[in-house]
Protein backbone atom coordinates (compact mmCIF):
# COMPACT_ATOMS: atom_id res chain seq x y z
CA UNK A 1 0.00 0.00 0.00
CA UNK A 2 2.90 2.40 1.48
CA UNK A 3 5.69 2.55 -1.83
CA UNK A 4 6.84 5.49 -0.10
CA UNK A 5 7.87 3.50 3.37
CA UNK A 6 9.70 1.54 0.99
CA UNK A 7 13.17 2.48 2.59
CA UNK A 8 11.99 0.82 6.00
CA UNK A 9 10.45 -2.47 6.25
CA UNK A 10 9.89 -2.17 10.26
CA UNK A 11 6.66 -0.24 10.64
CA UNK A 12 6.16 1.27 14.10
CA UNK A 13 2.97 1.56 15.55
CA UNK A 14 3.42 5.23 14.83
CA UNK A 15 3.11 4.42 11.47
CA UNK A 16 -0.15 2.32 11.77
CA UNK A 17 -1.44 5.32 13.52
CA UNK A 18 -0.27 7.57 10.92
CA UNK A 19 -2.20 5.36 8.25
CA UNK A 20 -5.66 5.10 10.46
CA UNK A 21 -4.86 8.75 10.83
CA UNK A 22 -4.94 9.44 6.89
CA UNK A 23 -7.71 7.23 6.41
CA UNK A 24 -10.11 8.84 8.48
CA UNK A 25 -8.92 12.15 6.86
CA UNK A 26 -10.17 10.98 3.76
CA UNK A 27 -13.57 10.08 4.57
CA UNK A 28 -13.57 13.73 6.67
CA UNK A 29 -12.86 15.75 3.56
CA UNK A 30 -15.58 14.17 1.34
CA UNK A 31 -16.82 17.59 0.02
CA UNK A 32 -20.28 18.58 0.33
CA UNK A 33 -23.10 18.42 -2.08
CA UNK A 34 -21.63 20.59 -4.54
CA UNK A 35 -23.57 24.18 -4.87
CA UNK A 36 -25.90 24.88 -8.01
CA UNK A 37 -24.32 27.87 -8.62
CA UNK A 38 -20.92 26.17 -9.24
CA UNK A 39 -21.41 26.27 -12.87
CA UNK A 40 -23.11 29.65 -13.61
CA UNK A 41 -20.36 31.58 -11.54
CA UNK A 42 -17.34 29.37 -13.25
CA UNK A 43 -19.12 31.04 -16.53
CA UNK A 44 -19.12 34.51 -14.91
CA UNK A 45 -15.52 34.05 -13.83
CA UNK A 46 -14.50 32.87 -17.33
CA UNK A 47 -16.29 35.28 -19.18
CA UNK A 48 -14.64 38.27 -16.77
CA UNK A 49 -11.55 37.24 -17.48
CA UNK A 50 -11.90 37.13 -21.33
CA UNK A 51 -13.61 40.89 -21.33
CA UNK A 52 -10.63 41.82 -19.36
CA UNK A 53 -7.82 39.86 -21.65
CA UNK A 54 -9.97 41.23 -24.73
CA UNK A 55 -9.19 45.09 -22.93
CA UNK A 56 -5.67 44.21 -22.75
CA UNK A 57 -5.60 43.17 -26.23
CA UNK A 58 -7.13 46.57 -27.05
CA UNK A 59 -4.82 48.86 -25.32
CA UNK A 60 -1.90 46.97 -26.35
CA UNK A 61 -3.00 47.13 -29.93
CA UNK A 62 -3.36 50.63 -29.78
CA UNK A 63 -0.36 51.46 -28.27
CA UNK A 64 1.76 49.06 -31.23
CA UNK A 65 -0.51 51.21 -33.84
CA UNK A 66 0.39 54.32 -32.28
CA UNK A 67 4.26 52.99 -31.89
CA UNK A 68 4.10 51.90 -35.52
CA UNK A 69 2.47 55.21 -36.67
CA UNK A 70 5.24 57.27 -34.65
CA UNK A 71 8.21 55.60 -36.12
CA UNK A 72 6.96 56.04 -39.36
CA UNK A 73 6.88 59.65 -38.56
CA UNK A 74 10.31 59.67 -37.58
CA UNK A 75 11.24 58.03 -40.47
CA UNK A 76 9.60 60.58 -43.11
CA UNK A 77 11.19 63.62 -41.46
CA UNK A 78 14.55 61.82 -40.52
CA UNK A 79 14.62 61.15 -44.51
CA UNK A 80 13.84 64.31 -46.05
CA UNK A 81 16.15 66.25 -47.82
CA UNK A 82 17.52 69.48 -45.81
CA UNK A 83 16.65 72.83 -47.55
CA UNK A 84 17.85 75.42 -45.49
CA UNK A 85 21.65 75.10 -46.22
CA UNK A 86 22.05 74.01 -49.36
CA UNK A 87 25.77 75.73 -49.79
CA UNK A 88 27.11 73.80 -46.45
CA UNK A 89 25.79 70.49 -47.86
CA UNK A 90 26.91 71.10 -51.18
CA UNK A 91 30.09 72.19 -50.67
CA UNK A 92 33.58 70.54 -50.52
CA UNK A 93 35.90 70.28 -47.92
CA UNK A 94 38.52 72.80 -49.77
CA UNK A 95 35.66 74.79 -50.50
CA UNK A 96 34.30 74.90 -47.01
CA UNK A 97 38.05 75.76 -46.20
CA UNK A 98 38.51 78.29 -48.48
CA UNK A 99 35.22 80.58 -47.53
CA UNK A 100 36.05 80.05 -43.44
CA UNK A 101 39.76 82.00 -44.45
CA UNK A 102 37.73 84.53 -46.28
CA UNK A 103 35.43 85.47 -43.49
CA UNK A 104 38.75 85.48 -41.42
CA UNK A 105 40.42 87.97 -43.22
CA UNK A 106 37.23 89.87 -43.53
CA UNK A 107 36.94 89.56 -39.82
CA UNK A 108 40.11 90.92 -39.12
CA UNK A 109 39.98 93.91 -41.59
CA UNK A 110 37.10 95.26 -38.99
CA UNK A 111 38.90 94.37 -35.97
CA UNK A 112 41.86 97.00 -37.39
CA UNK A 113 39.09 99.29 -37.54
CA UNK A 114 37.71 99.09 -34.96
CA UNK A 115 41.12 99.53 -32.83
CA UNK A 116 42.03 102.57 -34.82
CA UNK A 117 38.87 103.81 -33.45
CA UNK A 118 39.34 102.97 -30.33
CA UNK A 119 43.21 104.81 -30.33
CA UNK A 120 41.07 107.99 -31.09
CA UNK A 121 38.58 107.62 -28.50
CA UNK A 122 37.71 110.93 -26.14
CA UNK A 123 39.23 109.14 -23.18
CA UNK A 124 42.89 108.03 -25.14
CA UNK A 125 42.82 112.07 -26.11
CA UNK A 126 42.88 113.38 -22.51
CA UNK A 127 45.39 110.49 -21.57
CA UNK A 128 47.96 112.33 -23.91
CA UNK B 1 -10.84 8.31 -18.66
CA UNK B 2 -14.24 9.95 -17.85
CA UNK B 3 -14.48 11.55 -20.84
CA UNK B 4 -14.00 10.29 -24.44
CA UNK B 5 -10.97 11.78 -26.56
CA UNK B 6 -13.08 13.41 -28.92
CA UNK B 7 -15.29 15.41 -26.15
CA UNK B 8 -11.91 16.79 -25.37
CA UNK B 9 -10.66 17.73 -28.71
CA UNK B 10 -13.52 19.36 -29.16
CA UNK B 11 -13.60 21.38 -26.06
CA UNK B 12 -10.03 22.14 -26.82
CA UNK B 13 -11.19 23.83 -30.34
CA UNK B 14 -13.40 26.21 -28.04
CA UNK B 15 -17.01 24.20 -28.28
CA UNK B 16 -18.38 25.53 -24.87
CA UNK B 17 -21.18 22.78 -24.50
CA UNK B 18 -18.44 20.39 -24.45
CA UNK B 19 -16.34 22.49 -22.41
CA UNK B 20 -19.29 22.24 -19.66
CA UNK B 21 -19.54 18.48 -20.32
CA UNK B 22 -15.81 18.12 -19.16
CA UNK B 23 -16.33 20.10 -16.31
CA UNK B 24 -19.55 18.26 -15.22
CA UNK B 25 -17.80 14.57 -15.81
CA UNK B 26 -14.34 15.94 -13.66
CA UNK B 27 -16.37 18.30 -10.93
CA UNK B 28 -17.03 15.72 -8.16
CA UNK B 29 -13.59 14.27 -8.66
CA UNK B 30 -11.42 17.53 -8.81
CA UNK B 31 -13.48 18.84 -5.73
CA UNK B 32 -12.68 16.02 -3.59
CA UNK B 33 -9.33 16.07 -4.29
CA UNK B 34 -8.86 20.00 -3.61
CA UNK B 35 -10.74 19.21 -0.46
CA UNK B 36 -8.34 16.78 0.39
CA UNK B 37 -5.69 18.96 -0.58
CA UNK B 38 -6.42 21.97 1.28
CA UNK B 39 -8.89 20.59 4.23
CA UNK B 40 -11.11 23.85 4.08
CA UNK B 41 -14.57 22.98 3.51
CA UNK B 42 -15.82 26.10 2.73
CA UNK B 43 -13.05 27.28 -0.27
CA UNK B 44 -12.51 23.81 -1.98
CA UNK B 45 -15.38 25.27 -4.64
CA UNK B 46 -13.28 28.72 -5.23
CA UNK B 47 -10.58 26.56 -5.87
CA UNK B 48 -12.21 24.09 -7.87
CA UNK B 49 -13.54 26.58 -10.31
CA UNK B 50 -9.95 27.73 -10.32
CA UNK B 51 -8.87 25.01 -11.89
CA UNK B 52 -11.48 24.69 -14.64
CA UNK B 53 -10.91 28.57 -14.91
CA UNK B 54 -7.02 27.51 -15.89
CA UNK B 55 -8.05 24.45 -17.58
CA UNK B 56 -10.48 26.86 -20.08
CA UNK B 57 -7.56 28.90 -21.03
CA UNK B 58 -4.84 26.40 -21.07
CA UNK B 59 -6.81 23.66 -22.81
CA UNK B 60 -4.81 24.54 -26.43
CA UNK B 61 -1.56 23.94 -24.49
CA UNK B 62 -2.59 20.18 -24.18
CA UNK B 63 -0.54 18.36 -27.25
CA UNK B 64 -2.94 14.79 -26.60
CA UNK B 65 -6.15 14.49 -24.92
CA UNK B 66 -4.28 10.92 -23.59
CA UNK B 67 -2.52 13.00 -20.76
CA UNK B 68 -5.87 15.01 -20.23
CA UNK B 69 -6.07 13.49 -16.45
CA UNK B 70 -2.86 14.30 -15.39
CA UNK B 71 -2.77 17.57 -16.46
CA UNK B 72 -5.39 18.68 -14.78
CA UNK B 73 -4.28 16.66 -11.57
CA UNK B 74 -1.14 19.09 -12.10
CA UNK B 75 -3.16 22.15 -12.34
CA UNK B 76 -5.55 21.13 -9.52
CA UNK B 77 -1.89 20.81 -7.35
CA UNK B 78 -1.04 23.88 -8.54
CA UNK B 79 -4.16 25.28 -7.99
CA UNK B 80 -4.12 24.00 -4.49
CA UNK B 81 -0.78 24.61 -3.48
CA UNK B 82 -1.11 28.27 -4.57
CA UNK B 83 -4.09 28.65 -1.74
CA UNK B 84 -2.12 27.08 1.09
CA UNK B 85 0.35 29.06 0.42
CA UNK B 86 -1.81 32.57 0.57
CA UNK B 87 -3.81 31.04 3.21
CA UNK B 88 -0.73 30.58 5.36
CA UNK B 89 0.13 33.59 4.52
CA UNK B 90 -3.25 35.09 5.53
CA UNK B 91 -3.41 32.86 8.50
CA UNK B 92 -0.28 34.57 10.39
CA UNK B 93 -1.29 38.13 9.71
CA UNK B 94 -4.59 37.19 11.08
CA UNK B 95 -3.34 35.29 13.91
CA UNK B 96 -0.81 38.13 14.83
CA UNK B 97 -3.80 40.30 14.86
CA UNK B 98 -5.62 38.12 17.72
CA UNK B 99 -4.58 37.74 21.28
CA UNK B 100 -4.42 33.89 22.38
CA UNK B 101 -7.80 34.68 24.48
CA UNK B 102 -9.71 35.53 21.40
CA UNK B 103 -8.42 32.39 19.57
CA UNK B 104 -9.94 30.39 22.54
CA UNK B 105 -13.07 32.21 22.38
CA UNK B 106 -13.65 31.93 18.24
CA UNK B 107 -12.96 28.40 18.62
CA UNK B 108 -15.41 27.89 21.23
CA UNK B 109 -18.00 29.09 19.30
CA UNK B 110 -17.49 27.94 16.29
CA UNK B 111 -16.85 24.56 17.86
CA UNK B 112 -20.70 24.80 19.25
CA UNK B 113 -22.04 24.99 16.54
CA UNK B 114 -21.40 22.52 15.04
CA UNK B 115 -23.39 18.59 15.04
CA UNK B 116 -20.98 15.93 16.76
CA UNK B 117 -20.37 14.02 13.21
CA UNK B 118 -19.19 17.36 12.14
CA UNK B 119 -16.95 17.91 14.82
CA UNK B 120 -16.04 14.56 14.67
CA UNK B 121 -14.53 15.07 11.19
CA UNK B 122 -13.36 18.97 12.14
CA UNK B 123 -10.95 17.36 14.80
CA UNK B 124 -9.66 14.71 12.21
CA UNK B 125 -9.36 17.96 9.81
CA UNK B 126 -7.37 19.71 12.09
CA UNK B 127 -5.27 17.00 13.52
CA UNK B 128 -4.11 16.22 10.26
CA UNK B 129 -3.83 19.66 9.20
CA UNK B 130 -1.54 20.37 12.14
CA UNK B 131 0.49 17.25 11.64
CA UNK B 132 1.02 18.34 8.02
CA UNK B 133 1.61 21.81 8.94
CA UNK B 134 5.27 19.87 9.86
CA UNK B 135 6.31 19.97 6.42
CA UNK B 136 6.23 22.68 3.56
CA UNK B 137 3.20 22.45 1.16
CA UNK B 138 4.93 20.73 -1.97
CA UNK B 139 5.51 17.92 0.76
CA UNK B 140 1.84 18.24 2.04
CA UNK B 141 0.33 18.09 -1.19
CA UNK B 142 3.05 14.91 -2.59
CA UNK B 143 1.82 13.64 0.69
CA UNK B 144 -1.07 13.65 0.08
CA UNK B 145 -1.78 12.66 -3.04
CA UNK B 146 -0.30 9.78 -1.99
CA UNK B 147 -1.35 8.47 1.78
CA UNK B 148 -5.18 10.12 0.90
CA UNK B 149 -5.73 10.21 -2.76
CA UNK B 150 -4.11 6.80 -3.40
CA UNK B 151 -2.04 7.37 -6.23
CA UNK B 152 0.42 4.95 -7.31
CA UNK B 153 4.05 6.19 -7.57
CA UNK B 154 3.65 5.93 -11.59
CA UNK B 155 0.88 8.34 -12.20
CA UNK B 156 2.93 10.61 -9.45
CA UNK B 157 5.88 10.97 -11.70
CA UNK B 158 3.41 11.83 -14.72
CA UNK B 159 2.04 14.13 -12.69
CA UNK B 160 4.82 15.76 -10.90
CA UNK B 161 7.35 15.13 -14.03
CA UNK B 162 9.99 13.51 -11.68
CA UNK B 163 11.65 10.17 -11.62
CA UNK B 164 10.18 7.50 -8.89
CA UNK B 165 13.18 7.35 -7.49
CA UNK B 166 13.33 10.97 -6.38
CA UNK B 167 9.32 10.98 -5.41
CA UNK B 168 9.87 7.82 -3.10
CA UNK B 169 12.37 9.67 -1.39
CA UNK B 170 10.92 13.00 -0.97
CA UNK B 171 8.00 10.88 0.49
CA UNK B 172 10.16 9.58 2.72
CA UNK B 173 11.27 12.14 4.34
CA UNK B 174 8.09 14.32 4.33
CA UNK B 175 6.27 11.28 6.30
CA UNK B 176 9.26 10.99 8.63
CA UNK B 177 9.13 14.52 9.31
CA UNK B 178 5.26 14.04 10.31
CA UNK B 179 5.33 10.62 12.32
CA UNK B 180 8.09 12.88 14.38
CA UNK B 181 5.63 15.51 14.75
CA UNK B 182 2.90 13.24 15.54
CA UNK B 183 5.32 11.52 17.93
CA UNK B 184 5.38 14.75 19.70
CA UNK B 185 2.06 16.20 19.44
CA UNK B 186 1.32 12.15 21.66
CA UNK B 187 4.30 13.32 24.17
CA UNK B 188 2.55 16.58 24.68
CA UNK B 189 -1.10 14.99 25.00
CA UNK B 190 0.42 12.25 27.60
CA UNK B 191 2.58 15.41 29.73
CA UNK B 192 -0.65 17.25 29.67
CA UNK B 193 -3.15 14.28 30.96
CA UNK B 194 -0.37 13.59 33.55
CA UNK B 195 -0.30 17.42 34.50
CA UNK B 196 -4.02 17.10 34.94
CA UNK B 197 -4.11 14.55 36.97
CA UNK B 198 -1.30 15.54 39.17
CA UNK B 199 -3.78 19.33 40.18
CA UNK B 200 -6.56 16.47 41.05
CA UNK B 201 -4.73 14.86 43.07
Amino acid sequence: MNESMEPTPFRSPEDERLDGLFLAYRAACEPRQVSANFMPELWQKIERVQTARFSFQRIAKGFVTAAAALSLALAVVGFQPSHQNPAFTSASYIEALAAHTEALAAHSDSNEYVDFLHLDSPDDVEEI
Amino acid sequence: MLVDFDLIKRAQNGDAPAFNEVVLAYRKRILGTIARLIARPDDVEDVGQEVFLRLYFSLDQLRSPEVFEPWLYRLTVNAAYDYLRKQRRRQESRMADLSEQQVMIADAVAGSKLEHEDRRRQEVRETVDALLGAVSEEDRILLTLKEVEGLSLKELEVIYKVKENALKVRLFRARQRVLKSLGESAKGAVSRDAGKAGGLE
